[in-house]
């Protein structure tokens, strides 16, 4: 309405400069003039069609469309509200006009409405804004545009200002966010489900994963395993076989060859009992089959015929074998060479024999043996009295003689009188000593248990040392379990050796003990004449003495008794002495 | 001779030992009966009689001196043929020996030996011995 006569007016001035430039040229100027009226006239007329054209648009559109002076002092007055506005607000256009933002609406909406007015006029641009404004008591939304009006001189003096009502955009816009929130929350209970679901599908994977390792693991396993089987049944001594229900051979491991000499390939198929001896043949065929029948292991001790033709003694060990529906399918078995075996059992055998035959040799001589003892026997007696009966009467007539003929026999006769009864005594002591050697074991001797320290006194008090003679036993000697009159026997001579011979004015006898676990160790020492090394080994042995033995009437039988009955108990004796440096025979007893 | 004379039978097959009895009596001046048998068989027939005859030996009082080694009849026979003979099992024996064998010994007494003498190869004191014997026996009461 009034902007658009303004623009009209606007352009006036520059028409009136046209004017006056064109008042020379007056005529044809006037008549230029009236054309100008004519023109004017018709544009009044178009800008009038154009008015009301604009005006029904003005009243007819459902946007709001109201108008605000911007005075001066910076104010904002209604002063148009279309009736779209007036429908809008429920207020009139006759109520509004002239009314400040303040007058129509709550102080702080007016606020934020001047506000927006403000920031139109400043920017002097076109503003858009959405905004809630209380129309007849309810809120509603408006998509606001202003735009700023300018007077000729540039200043703007108007506000047009378009509001559309844009509630509903609003209500769904709030509905669409309360919808878009519930999806957001669907999508993220949704997501927090696929989280979930993926997690899941996740330790399924591993799962699956890990059993496929499993399966994998469990597979090596099984290669190894069937591996190690394999190297075993290749590898074992033993020959593992197969046949079929017709008793084939159909499965021969790496040993077969070693035992029979035969490849499996060439003896496959055939027939298995046909490779053992003539003998064996039989019972192998009638296994097979009881075997079949009788589901029973069986083993036998049989002859493989190798290749060379030879016969090799093997253990045989048949099972049946069964398919999965239970239908005997043949046998499985073992062949173990035994041939060693065999050999150690016969070669047992033959030495079990030689055994049984040597023991009845063995047992022919100790009845051998028995008899010459018994013979022995018969000797010892015989000897003790009918050698000593012819020597006692040489003894006693030798006597008589001296008696008889008293001053009449010269004194050397007497001398050798003496003489060849001092042979008599030492062949007696020769008989003595030669009977008691042989009876050595002998006779069985008892075991008696007594004080080691009585029966050296018992000893010693027998040999009645003399006065100048010191014999000294150990503090402690033990209690003994033992053939007493051996052990005597060999005390009782080692100490009257050492007696007899001593050269000393002080002579001294030493007898020491030491238990050694398994046996006892004596010594007997002496401070006597001492054996030169030369002569240790020879005075063990019968009747070996040392001096003539006209000086001692000495018959060299006491050191071989001593010997013989340590050796016959299982001790040992040594002799250790130097000519001159006394003696110490040292003997191991057994407990 | 004294009544309570003993009558002695030496039963000793070796001469030289008879002499040995013979000297030592003669020695110590024992004058007891002493008779000689040279083994066991005589000694028996000596203590028995033969056939029937009167013993040659005096049957009451008597001592037999006997050796273990004789022929024909050695001294532990005879002493077992002497205890079971009813009227000789009670004769007093003195076994007067060379051998020192238990087993001799052992037999001897198991036979009821009054005493078991032995014989050296030299018995310097055998007289002594001798009359010992003989002193002792003719104390003792005889059964």
């Amino acid at each position: 309405m009034a902007q658009f006569s303004e623009d009209e007016l606007r352009s006036q001035p520059a028409a009136n400069q046209q004017l006056q430039l064109l008042q020379a040229q007056l005529a044809d100027s006037q008549r230029k003039y009236r054309q100008l009226q004519i023109n004017h006239e018709q544009t009044v007329e178009v800008l009038r069609c154009q008015e009301l054209f604009l005006r029904s648009i003005y009243s007819n559109v459902r946007e709001a469309i109201f108008v605000v002076d911007v005075l001066p002092d910076g104010d904002f007055r209604y002063v148009g509200f279309n009736p779209a506005s007036e429908r809008l607000t429920g207020l009139s256009a006759q109520s509004v006009v002239g009314k400040t933002p303040e007058d129509i609406l709550p102080a702080a909406t007016a606020g934020a409405v001047r506000e927006r007015y403000r920031s139109c006029v400043e920017t002097e641009q076109t503003v858009e804004y959405e905004e809630k404004l209380p129309f007849a008591g309810k809120d509603s939304w408006w998509l606001t545009v202003l735009t700023p009006l300018r007077n000729s001189g540039e200043d703007i003096y108007r506000i047009v200002g378009v509001s559309l009502n844009i509630t509903a955009r609003k209500q769904i816009e709030s509905r669409l966010a309360m919808l878009n929130s519930e999806l957001e929350s669907r999508v993220a209970a949704r997501t927090a489900e696929l989280e979930t679901a993926n997690q899941a599908k996740d330790a399924l994977l591993k799962r699956e994963r890990h059993s496929k390792a499993e399966i994998e693991a469990a597979r090596q396993a099984l290669i190894m395993s069937e591996r190690r089987y394999r190297s075993v049944v290749e590898n074992i001594r033993e020959v593992i076989f197969q046949t079929d229900a017709g008793g084939r051979w159909t499965f021969l491991n790496a040993s077969w060859q070693k035992i029979s000499g035969f490849s499996a390939s060439e003896s496959l198929g055939q027939l298995f009992w046909q490779c053992f001896h003539v003998e064996d043949q039989l019972w192998c065929r009638d296994r097979l089959q009881q075997t079949a029948q009788d589901l029973q292991e069986q083993r036998r001790e049989t002859r493989l015929q190798t290749r060379s033709g030879e016969y090799r003694w093997v253990e045989i060990d048949i099972q049946p074998h069964y398919n999965e529906a239970g239908t005997f399918v043949g046998a499985v078995g073992i062949i173990d060479d035994i041939s060693d075996r065999r050999q150690a059992q016969e070669m047992l055998k033959a030495r079990a024999d030689e055994l049984t035959k040597i023991n009845t040799i063995l047992l022919h001589t100790t009845r051998l043996l028995e008899r010459r003892n018994q013979e022995l026997d018969q000797f010892a007696y015989v000897a003790s009295h009918d050698l000593k009966a012819p020597l006692r009467a040489i003894a006693n007539l030798s006597t008589w003689l001296e008696e008889d003929l008293g001053d009449r026999l010269p004194e050397e006769s007497k001398e050798h009188m003496q003489l060849m009864r001092g042979r008599v005594h030492r062949m007696e002591a020769l008989i003595e000593g030669l009977l008691a050697y042989s009876r050595i074991g002998r006779k069985e001797v008892p075991t008696e248990t007594f004080f080691l320290s009585e029966l050296l006194e018992d000893v010693i008090d027998s040999l009645a040392p003399p006065e100048n003679f010191e014999i000294n036993l150990p503090p402690a000697l033990p209690t003994l379990t033992t053939k007493r009159l051996m052990l005597g026997q060999i005390f009782s001579n080692l100490i009257s050796n050492a007696i007899k011979y001593n050269d000393k004015a002080q002579g001294k006898v030493d007898i020491r003990f030491q238990d050694q676990g398994a046996c006892y160790e004596f010594s007997v020492s002496d401070n006597g004449l001492g054996i030169s090394p030369q002569y240790h080994d020879k005075i063990f042995q019968v009747f070996q003495t040392l001096e003539a033995r006209d000086k001692t009437e000495n018959t060299g039988i006491g050191l071989s008794i001593v010997k013989k009955i340590i050796d016959t108990e299982g001790g040992t004796i040594a002799v250790d002495s130097q000519l001159g440096q006394g003696t110490t025979f040292r003997f191991t007893w057994p407990r | 001779m004294d009544s309570r004379a003993i009558n002695i039978l030496l039963v000793e097959d070796d001469e030289v030992d008879v002499m040995n009895v013979k000297r030592a009596f003669r020695k110590n001046n024992i004058v007891n009966p002493l008779y000689i048998a040279g083994n066991g068989l005589e000694a028996l027939e000596m203590l028995q009689g033969i056939q029937g005859d009167s013993p040659l030996i005096p049957t009451d009082r008597r001592l037999i001196l006997l050796d273990l080694n004789m022929p024909k009849m050695g001294g532990i026979e005879f002493l077992q043929n002497l205890r079971s003979a009813p009227k000789l099992s009670l004769t007093p024996v003195i076994v007067l020996t060379t051998s020192n064998q238990d087993q001799d010994r052992v037999e001897a007494y198991k036979l009821n030996v009054a005493g078991y003498l032995l014989k050296p190869v030299t018995f310097v004191n055998f007289a002594e011995v001798m009359a010992t014997l003989n002193k002792y026996w003719t104390l003792c009461e005889m059964p």
